[in-house]
């Protein structure tokens, strides 16, 4: 009996590491008999030829595993039981009764690999982190249907432009009745517009609250009873005038519905509030009803629901585009589209009886639920791409590390096989290897959005509908589940394929290292290299040209001067103040008050503030510019403002000059217009302080002389162009407007005490005024970017974590790839080689993938951030700054994750490396 | 004691032959090989996993133990040896394969000749 040769002498170490599977009992009763018989057949077969042995050898260690994993893992009376067959049980594999085994059997293999398993699961937790929270608000604000019963049939009616079916708005009194009579009986409908009130509370300071003025049965249009009391009926309605401002003339209490939050404030409990009377803006109500508890409709404040109805003179009003009308269609086939093509018909008509007003304005059904969601709807749905990619670039990696990971078990998996596991069985061995990950990389992902969702909604602008609702649950988790399922057999099955197409012999001739497919593996994780960096590229894309259109935003000259404005809504009711005199008496107190405090610069006030949306708008008449014959007026935005305006808010003044102490009640009629005013609608050779204006119907107001003209304000948001307006002197006209912005410049660094003594002074001069929310005219206008903002924020959050995970997923590569050639590196700076020539060749090797990406991601891009361009601001999808920032910032990033491996195989000691083959 | 030994009939093909290999005398667990080898004609040859695994399973069944080595010298090495179980288990199950192979005959499965 010789001593085993060198290499017997490793295939019998390698038994003794089989043997030491077997449970511990059986291991102290045998293993050394186990490796002395071993040693005993070694010698005996030494003689015989080289496949002989290697069959030898197969078979010894396929006993020695199978038996081995038999013993740990069957139950010792299953295991003692006589069967037929040896090994047999194990070979015929069956999936699911097998399955506890074998995810025990993967649970244990991760746990060998700790590094391994972390770096999986954390990468996936990211991945299916930053998807669940994201879904869990598009499920909120998009997917679920609202909380009315059949919302689907739910739907609002707009007027629309014809040239541009974009532009939509709301109804004048008399057109929505018109609408409602089209509609008949055909369809529930109802209308509704907002209107605050002054509520006073027993022993309180008098507050506003935002209440909805119904015209109809909102209630039963919506299928939303009272969870108290009851609704009202068609004739409970108080009588309002339009413009809602002008107050109400019928003196009849009129009936409210409150919302639960506001009943217990009040009463104490829903039960309690059924009967009582409250006060809202002087004029009693009587409760009737408590809506249930989280009941909103239609905005997230409102507190109260008052039914209406209009003044004769209400009824005829065609210029106050003020309903927003609510539709319940019937449960009929085809319904919508027939009342849509009534309501066509009636449009058409509309245009032909009443040319100034409705001539272009198209009517159109739109499904409540879209119309809530319209504004944030490109947004949310770019990030839900976003994070598509971040998970797909998370896979991308997992992929790759399962694939090195599974070229270092190439052994393993040879031994496996020979002993019978069929290629599923190996597949459906590392397949589900990567759904314990998903999985674990799902569970911690939910966490993960768990905790990260109240930051995201607090970063999401305000106005996204239901969003306070977004929370993780059932229907969250299930999705997140799926996707981790999902996930885990995307990144998990060509690794598993490569694997399972192993030959097991070769695996097991092959050089101690155990790996195998070395090249085309290598070519293999290349592409996915490019393909990571390639859906990197297309993030960080998107992320810089929604970064550069938010700066190009945040650039635009307002108009104005922000900083140190502040804002605050005055309103003199009628029950205070009944004569328009009064009303101007009000805000000239105020105003004056103001200028007065000791923090305050200049003041004075605006019908409407600069950057809010919308604002008035009115036909524009000019009297040395008629109107052609047969063609309707213009609309402009116009102000109504108290004197010092313009110095208040740093408007310059281009020509002429402003309002001044001449111009007052009684003194001829004085108007200002902007420079978009003068591009719009005057001729160049035009002198516009020649001209006079008037807005409105004809006669409604006087012609009033255009006296100056001020630069351009972005009343709009900071994206919108300024369009033409109209300044006039609030102390000029006799209209019956009640409220105004009061606009106040602090001086610099005394804000916040000149917020308090505004607030102080409103109330000295009128304590029975509910006190409005002081604002910062600054903090809105960046607010009012606040979704760009937010998806500016997200997007490049996003962005980064692909960045990263392509990085850390090309280091792994490229170091990888370095340690398995060491031997290689190690013969060529033997040779001669030098070290920059080594670290050169493995920084070219690292960075070809990259390359390859980078021009597949920015070939991408064009079409991916074609999607984005309605998003975007002054840059083109194909901004060439956005890209070749891009591009460098990636090859900065490829280059630094090379630069290690790099230089480890700089540093290889060739005598070393050559003694370890 | 019957009962016990019915029982356990069928016997897998390797129990019989670790029990046949074991019946004239002690044996090592590579004597067991080598023996089960030789009477096979070469055509069964035992893994030392496989062969280990079964003297586990039949020590605890009871029907082999360890026996006092022949050669002291040798601590490495364990005997075995059948107990009486083992013996009557082999019987038995020597009897029924008996009985098989005669039944086989008389339908003439087999020739005459090889008797």
């Amino acid at each position: 009996m010789s001593d085993p040769s060198g290499s017997e002498r490793v295939l019998l170490r390698l038994a003794g590491k089989l043997v030491r599977l077997f449970p511990g009992a059986f291991r102290r009763e045998y293993a050394r008999e186990v490796m002395e018989t071993l040693r005993q057949r070694t010698s005996e077969v030494g003689r015989q030829s080289f496949p002989r042995r290697m069959l030898f050898w197969i078979r010894e260690y396929r006993a020695l595993l199978s038996l081995a994993l038999r013993m740990r893992f069957n139950p010792p009376e299953d295991f003692n039981r006589p069967r037929q067959g040896r090994v047999r049980r194990y070979t015929r594999w069956n999936m699911l009764k097998n399955l506890p085994l074998d995810f025990r059997r993967t649970v244990r293999g991760l746990a060998r690999r700790p590094a391994f398993a972390a770096v999986a699961i954390l990468t996936l937790a990211l991945g299916i982190g930053a998807n669940t929270a994201i879904f869990s608000l598009i499920d909120q604000v998009m997917l679920r249907s609202l909380p009315y019963p059949d919302a689907e049939r739910l739907m609002l009616t707009y007027f629309y432009d014809l040239d541009d079916p974009q532009i939509t708005s709301q109804a004048t009194p008399a057109d929505y009745l018109d609408w409602r009579e089209q509609v008949g009986a055909s369809a529930q409908m109802a209308a509704y517009y907002p209107g605050r009130r002054d509520l006073y509370a027993e022993g309180g300071e008098p507050e506003s609250i935002q209440t909805v003025l119904a015209l109809g049965d909102l209630l039963g249009v919506l299928g939303v009873p009272p969870a108290h009391g009851r609704a009202w009926l068609p004739d409970e309605g108080v009588q309002v005038a339009v413009p809602s401002t002008a107050g109400e003339p019928d003196g009849r209490p009129g009936v409210v519905v409150l919302s639960d939050s506001l009943s217990r404030r009040l009463f104490g409990h829903p039960q309690a509030a059924l009967q009582q009377e409250v006060r809202l803006s002087g004029r009693p109500y009587t409760v009737i009803g408590v809506m249930p508890p989280g009941f909103r409709y239609p905005w997230p404040d409102v507190e109260a629901w008052l039914p209406v109805q209009l003044t004769p003179e209400a009824a005829a009003n065609r210029t106050e585009y003020l309903f927003r009308a609510l539709i319940r269609l019937p449960r009929k086939e085809g319904v919508r589209e027939r009342l849509q093509a009534e309501l066509d018909a009636l449009a058409a008509r509309l245009r032909q009886e009443h040319p100034v007003s409705n001539s272009g304005r198209g009517i159109r059904l739109i499904p409540l639920q879209e119309r809530m969601v319209v504004g944030v709807r490109d947004s949310l749905v770019t990030l839900w791409l976003a994070v598509g990619l971040v998970l797909l670039v998370a896979c991308v990696n997992l992929a790759n590390l399962m694939l090195v990971r599974n070229m270092g078990r190439g052994r393993e998996m040879a031994v496996r096989k020979a002993l019978g596991a069929g290629r599923l069985q190996t597949l459906w061995q590392s397949l589900l290897e990567s759904l314990t990950i998903s999985l674990a990389g799902g569970a911690a992902g939910a966490v993960l959005a768990w905790l990260t969702l109240d930051a995201l909604k607090s970063l999401a602008p305000e106005g996204m509908p239901r969003l306070e609702q977004a929370a993780i649950d059932q229907r969250v988790l299930l999705f997140s589940l799926g996707l981790s399922l999902a996930a885990g057999v995307f990144f998990g099955i060509l690794p598993a394929l490569r694997m399972s197409r192993q030959d097991p012999a070769s695996a097991l001739q092959k050089g101690s290292r155990g790996a195998s497919g070395g090249r085309s593996a290598s070519r293999f994780q290349r592409g996915l290299v490019a393909v990571e960096v390639a859906l990197s590229v297309v993030l960080l894309i998107a992320a810089g040209l929604t970064l550069r259109s938010f700066i190009q935003v945040i650039q635009q000259d307002p108009g104005y001067d922000p900083e140190g404005l502040l804002a605050v809504s005055i309103y003199a009711p009628d029950y205070r103040y009944p004569e328009p005199a009064q009303v101007l008496g009000y805000f000239d107190r105020v105003v004056e008050g103001a200028g007065a405090l000791p923090g305050v610069e200049s003041a004075s006030y605006s019908s409407v503030l600069p950057l809010s949306e919308g604002g008035n708008s009115a036909w524009i008449h000019v009297r040395e510019k008629p109107i052609p014959q047969g063609q309707s007026p213009d609309f402009v935005h116009y102000r109504i403002i108290g004197p010092d305006l313009f110095r208040t808010l740093k408007i310059p003044l281009r020509r002429g000059r402003v309002f001044e102490d001449s111009d007052r009640a009684g003194s001829s009629p004085t108007a200002l217009i902007n420079e978009a005013f003068v591009d719009r609608y005057l001729n160049q050779d035009d002198d516009p302080l020649s001209l006079h204006l008037t807005i409105g119907p004809k006669g409604m107001l006087p012609w009033m002389r255009i006296v100056g003209v001020v630069g351009n304000v972005r009343n709009n948001g900071l994206a919108q162009p300024p369009g033409p307006a109209v300044f006039l002197l609030r102390s000029q006209l006799d209209l019956p407007w009640r409220s105004a912005e009061l606009i106040v410049r602090a001086a610099p660094g005394t804000r916040d005490s000149t917020a308090a003594q505004v607030r102080d002074l409103l109330h000295q001069i009128d304590p029975q005024i509910p006190a409005y929310r002081i604002r910062d005219v600054e903090q809105d206008i960046a607010q009012s970017e606040g979704l760009r903002r937010s998806v500016v924020q997200l997007l490049g959050g996003f962005a980064l974590l692909a960045l990263i995970l392509a990085g850390v997923g090309l280091f792994g590569v490229v170091s990888f790839t370095v340690g398995r050639r060491v031997p290689e590196i190690g013969i060529r700076m033997a040779l001669g080689a030098a070290p920059s020539r080594i670290g050169g060749w493995v920084l070219r090797n690292g960075l070809v993938p990259v390359v390859i990406g980078l021009v597949l991601g920015l070939a991408a891009s064009f079409p991916l951030t074609d999607l984005l361009s309605n998003q975007l601001y002054g840059v083109r999808p194909g901004d060439p700054m956005t890209l070749s920032a891009v591009a460098l910032g990636l090859l900065l990033v490829a280059a630094l994750a090379c630069w290690q491996p790099a230089r480890r195989a700089t540093r290889t000691d060739p005598v070393r490396a050559l003694r370890a083959e | 004691m019957q009962g016990r030994v019915e029982e356990r009939l069928p016997l897998t093909p390797l129990t019989y032959d670790v029990l046949l290999a074991l019946a004239e005398e002690a044996c090592h667990g590579y004597g067991i090989i080598k023996e089960v080898e030789r009477r096979s004609g070469g055509r069964t040859q035992l893994e030392a996993g496989t062969l280990y695994a079964a003297i586990k399973r039949m020590r605890d069944e009871g029907l082999i133990e360890t026996a006092a080595a022949p050669d002291e010298a040798d601590s490495r090495r364990r005997y075995y040896c059948l107990t009486g179980l083992g013996r009557e288990v082999l019987m038995a199950e020597s009897r029924r394969l008996e009985a098989l192979v005669s039944a086989a005959r008389s339908k003439n499965v087999l020739p005459e000749e090889a008797r």
